[in-house]
């Protein structure tokens, strides 16, 4: 019988999964390290290792007082943060492009970054003008949700709200967000520098607080999405097909939306817009490995948040002051992008 | 033999004025039911509305006796297979993921296929045609093959009623025979109900067991082949004259 044929080669394709997982572990792993011992003040691997144990589990070390703050309270946590941000962003790519049904979306396409921008603008400038302390990520995050909220009515008026639906929403509220942070921008007159620096998003001086907010979204977020991820895959033909087949198109395009924006809205506010990864990857990985979900998502939260650490290791380490990543990654994913593009085309 | 399924006083339309009038037919166990009419006569338009879980369709459709407007999306999933005429993917699924989409309503929740689905799902493949190409991409291949897999897919689906909407028109005609005489008979000889949307008008007079004519959203016919095989009914549905050409037990319609 030649009947295994098939169940032959779904071993070795898990088998290669398997694979292309732990490498992308090891490599996050390694980055990680890298990145930590790189930077103005270069630091044992050894040092860190101690210093990584010895606050684990709460015992003296002997490595210096001011090398210890660098490496704990400076370097690990901007790390982590970049780390939890581009697995985010990834993940929320893969969202977004599969429920708009369109390899091209991003996790900023709903106006989701151009809501935060307009929340966080918002609140510099009644800051500047008042000289109150309004926290800019609380103004960010819901800058997001009513965008979001206001996308998701628009496209309802629609037919029972359709992926193009929902794209055309998208552009229309970030292109009247945007001249709105426009005009704030010339409100804030020469103060603008706060506004722009925000927008192009930046990891520096992020703490363990950031790390403890961006964290659990997108851990907790991935694992819904993997969860479902089936559901995610059957959207791809279409809402009638997704009927046909028992999948409830508008209830998954939901629960897929409100994922994919709560990470996208987390990351956004706070470390800014940073571009391209959430294109990128997942658009690399569907061509290079497979287009199902269950394996794309996983395998994008790693190869995400080795990539977002490697530019943010770049970005901090130009020896001219710092860099916003996100002018690096798509200063360095764009033109990457087009020579994919290209290869592919032949 | 009991009917599967019902339509009764069917009206249903995207705009303000119902497209579909007062549509009644009814599809028994086992038969093969041809759909033909104009383009733009509501062929389409009457599967999606038999299956595309719409609210506001007047009139009354019944399967196997129970109202379809109360049966889950799951539980419908099960029985009726519908094979769409526009079934865009755009992403780079292989066509063994495909096929196997169409296995999803049967599985169990969090359930990876075991070794039996997965048997299953090849042996749909390798009576369509399809299993060579099982490793390649949606998007690489050809569009007879495609709709092959698409095929591929209803059938992973189980179906006790099949909507095919012209799922043959790309078909090359050995392809096609085959589909029909194979695939298709095989699975009406175990039951399965067959409705398919078709524009090859010998094939639908020759394979099929009762013919459905459309003419400007009203059911213009609903009868056997035998009973349908004049002049005046082509004149009538498509405005064109014919000539019908008998040759043994065949017959041909020269246009």
């Amino acid at each position: 019988m030649e009947n295994s044929s098939i169940n032959e080669s779904l071993k070795n394709e898990r088998i290669k999964y398997k694979v292309v997982f732990i490498i992308l572990l090891i490599t996050l792993v390694c980055v990680f390290f890298i990145s930590v011992s790189m930077g103005t003040m270069n630091i044992k691997i050894y040092d860190i290792l101690n210093v990584i144990t010895s606050k684990i589990f709460g015992f003296e070390t002997d490595v210096k007082e001011n090398v210890c703050a660098v490496i704990w309270n400076i370097r690990i946590p901007r790390i982590i943060c970049s780390c939890f941000v581009g697995m985010g962003l990834a993940v929320a790519g893969v969202i977004f492009q599969g429920i708009l049904r369109n390899s091209l979306a991003d996790p900023y396409t709903l106006g989701i970054s151009t809501g935060a921008s307009f929340g966080a603008s918002f609140a510099i400038i009644l800051n500047i003008m008042f000289e109150i302390y309004f926290p800019t990520v609380l103004a960010a995050l819901t800058g997001a949700f009513v965008t979001l909220f206001i996308v998701i009515l628009i496209a309802r008026k629609g037919n029972g709200f359709e992926s193009s639906n929902l794209i055309i929403a998208g552009i229309i509220m970030s292109s009247v967000l945007s001249s709105g942070v426009s005009f704030m921008k010339m409100l804030a007159g020469e103060n603008v520098g706060a506004i722009v620096f925000w927008i192009m998003g930046s990891l520096s001086a992020k703490g363990w607080n950031d790390v403890l907010f961006v964290m659990p979204v997108s851990v907790i977020c991935t694992a819904v999405s993997v969860i479902f991820a089936e559901k995610l895959d059957i959207m791809a033909l279409g809402d009638d097909n997704a009927k046909n087949l028992g999948v409830n198109p508008n209830k998954t395009r939901l629960l897929y939306m409100i994922l994919g924006s709560a990470i996208t809205a987390v990351c956004v506010s706070i470390c800014g817009v940073i571009g391209f990864i959430g294109l990128i990857v997942p658009h690399l990985l569907r061509f290079w490995i497979t287009a199902r979900n269950s394996v794309i998502i996983p395998l994008s939260a790693l190869a995400g948040a080795v990539l977002l650490m490697t530019a943010d290791t770049f970005a901090r380490i130009t020896a001219s002051g710092e860099i916003p990543v996100g002018v690096l990654t798509t200063l360095t994913g764009g033109p990457f992008f087009i020579f994919i593009f290209i290869r592919k085309k032949n | 033999m009991s009917a599967v399924l019902e339509v009764r006083n069917l009206f249903f339309g995207y705009g303000k004025e119902p497209f579909l009038k007062n549509i009644c037919f009814d599809v028994k166990e086992g038969e093969m039911i041809s759909v033909i009419g104009e383009n733009g006569s509501g062929k389409s338009t009457l599967v999606k509305a038999i299956n595309g879980n719409f609210k506001d369709y007047k009139g009354d459709i019944f399967y196997k006796g129970k109202n379809i407007k109360n049966i889950k999306y799951r539980e419908r999933a099960k029985e009726i297979a519908v094979l769409y005429q526009n079934c865009e993917c755009n992403f780079p699924f292989t066509c063994f993921d495909i096929v196997s989409m169409g296995f999803y309503p049967h599985k169990g929740s969090l359930n990876i296929n075991n070794k039996e689905d997965i048997n299953f799902i090849e042996h749909i493949m390798k009576i369509t045609d399809t299993l060579e190409i099982s490793n390649k991409s949606i998007e690489c291949i050809s569009g007879g093959q495609r709709q092959r897999v698409l095929i591929a897919k209803a059938l992973a689906q189980k179906p006790n009623l099949l909507f095919l909407d012209e799922a043959m028109s790309g078909l090359d005609i050995s392809a096609k025979i085959k589909m029909f005489d194979t695939v298709l008979n095989k699975c009406v000889k175990s039951g399965v109900s067959i409705v398919n949307i078709l524009h090859d008008i010998n094939f639908a007079f020759e394979k099929s067991d009762k013919i459905i004519a459309l003419k400007n959203g009203e059911l213009h016919s609903f009868g056997t082949p035998k009973e349908l095989l004049n002049k005046e009914f082509f004149r009538e549905v498509f405005n064109v004259e014919v000539e019908i050409d008998f040759y043994k037990k065949h017959f041909r319609i020269i246009l």
